[in-house]
């Protein structure tokens, strides 16, 4: 089902446009962030801006504890001051591998491991088809 | 601090010249600053832990608004929420942010409620050593109670003009991890927290200050669950 709405929604659905995470002509965003792994779920806020370099972001729970930052330059995604219970080598390079999609400033072919979709204006999903994972953002409006 | 501009004004005339006024307000300044906050004697501190404690256990409810400010250095950004929290005795906690996002965190009966928009969740304390863990700092904090809780925490506490402010710095590992320390800043007439600041490795901090509280105000069950 979501793979429909998916085609549907996007013209292009293989491929992603520049910067997912931002609305056109805004340098910044707000986005409450859900990850979803099956019964487990995490929810927290996504902060995104534009710099010169690309773009940074920070991930944090509604309490203002950080899950991590990152930043992306080109298509290079970093990720760091990950919370500790998180920060584990796997986890690092996977979260670096499905931002790419979201963070670089250049259309990254999603591939059959991963899947990006707008099923509202606002909304944004990323799923991890490998290891079931659902990255939800909604957008928080000023 | 009028009669100090002048006299640091008049000191500009001086053959020392601005620069000289200014080396000085800088020094009345930083003792000024030196003298509003004064680290308590350990007689002191234990007097001061232990009036704290006395007046946690008269804490049969409290309510208030709240506003959290989260500085993002690597954002060059601040995220502020508000929102209003309810507790009453001996943990049951009501956590409820409204802007600029919906988000609700209920402890009661052992059970951990968390409602963000149309999605609800509960957990079993019981269930879990980190939920309890969790509970347990969240009502030591917001009472004050948490500055006797020294296996968790070694204190240190500070002596300003209004208030009292207790700096924690976490033992556990995992915790030191994640909090470089922890200050809790205590009304001087009526030893209850008004603010809140956890200051992460990174040195970004969470400032949550508490406004309008009310003690002891009766509150309704229903405070505590979702419905």
């Amino acid at each position: 089902m979501i793979s429909i709405f998916c085609a549907l929604a996007l013209p292009n659905a293989t491929a992603q446009t520049d910067y997912p995470l931002l609305l056109a002509g805004s340098d910044h965003a707000r986005w409450n962030f859900t990850l979803e792994r099956g019964t487990l779920s995490l929810t927290g806020i996504c902060l995104v801006r534009q710099t010169d370099e690309g773009l940074v972001g920070s991930v944090v729970n509604e309490f203002g504890i950080r899950a991590f930052d990152f930043t992306c330059c080109g298509d290079k995604v970093r990720v760091m001051n990950v919370l500790p219970q998180m920060n584990k080598w796997y986890i690092r390079r996977l979260l670096r591998a499905d931002l790419r999609l979201l963070a670089a400033d250049k259309a990254v072919e999603p591939g059959k491991r991963r899947q990006l979709c707008s099923y509202l204006p606002d909304s944004l999903l990323l799923n991890n088809l490998k290891y079931h994972i659902n990255y939800r953002f909604e957008r928080i409006k000023e | 601090m009028k009669l100090l501009t002048k006299y640091i004004q008049s000191l500009c005339h001086l053959p020392l010249g601005r620069l000289g006024g200014a080396f000085l307000l800088c020094f009345f300044v930083s003792c000024g600053t030196a003298a509003a906050q004064q680290p308590a004697t350990p007689e002191q501190q234990a007097q001061l832990i232990s009036e704290i404690n006395a007046a946690a256990k008269d804490i049969q409810t409290l309510q208030c608004d709240f506003t959290q400010t989260k500085t993002l250095s690597i954002m060059n950004d601040k995220m502020v929420s508000q929102g209003a929290m309810t507790f009453a005795q001996p943990a049951k906690l009501r956590w409820r942010y409204t802007t600029p996002y919906d988000y609700t965190f209920i402890i009661s009966d052992d059970k951990v409620h968390i409602a963000k928009g149309s999605k609800r969740n509960s957990i079993d304390i019981k269930s879990s050593q980190v939920f309890q863990e969790i509970v347990r700092l969240m009502a030591g904090s917001v009472t004050g109670r948490c500055l006797t809780q020294t296996k968790d925490f070694s204190v240190k506490m500070l002596i300003a003009e209004k208030s009292y402010i207790a700096v924690l710095t976490p033992k556990d590992k995992q915790l030191k991890k994640m909090f470089q320390t922890i200050r809790l800043t205590f009304d001087r007439a009526r030893k209850i927290v008004t603010t809140v600041e956890m200051t992460e490795a990174t040195g970004d901090a969470t400032v949550i200050e508490f406004q309008h509280i009310q003690q002891n105000k009766p509150v309704s069950a229903k405070a505590f669950s979702l419905d």
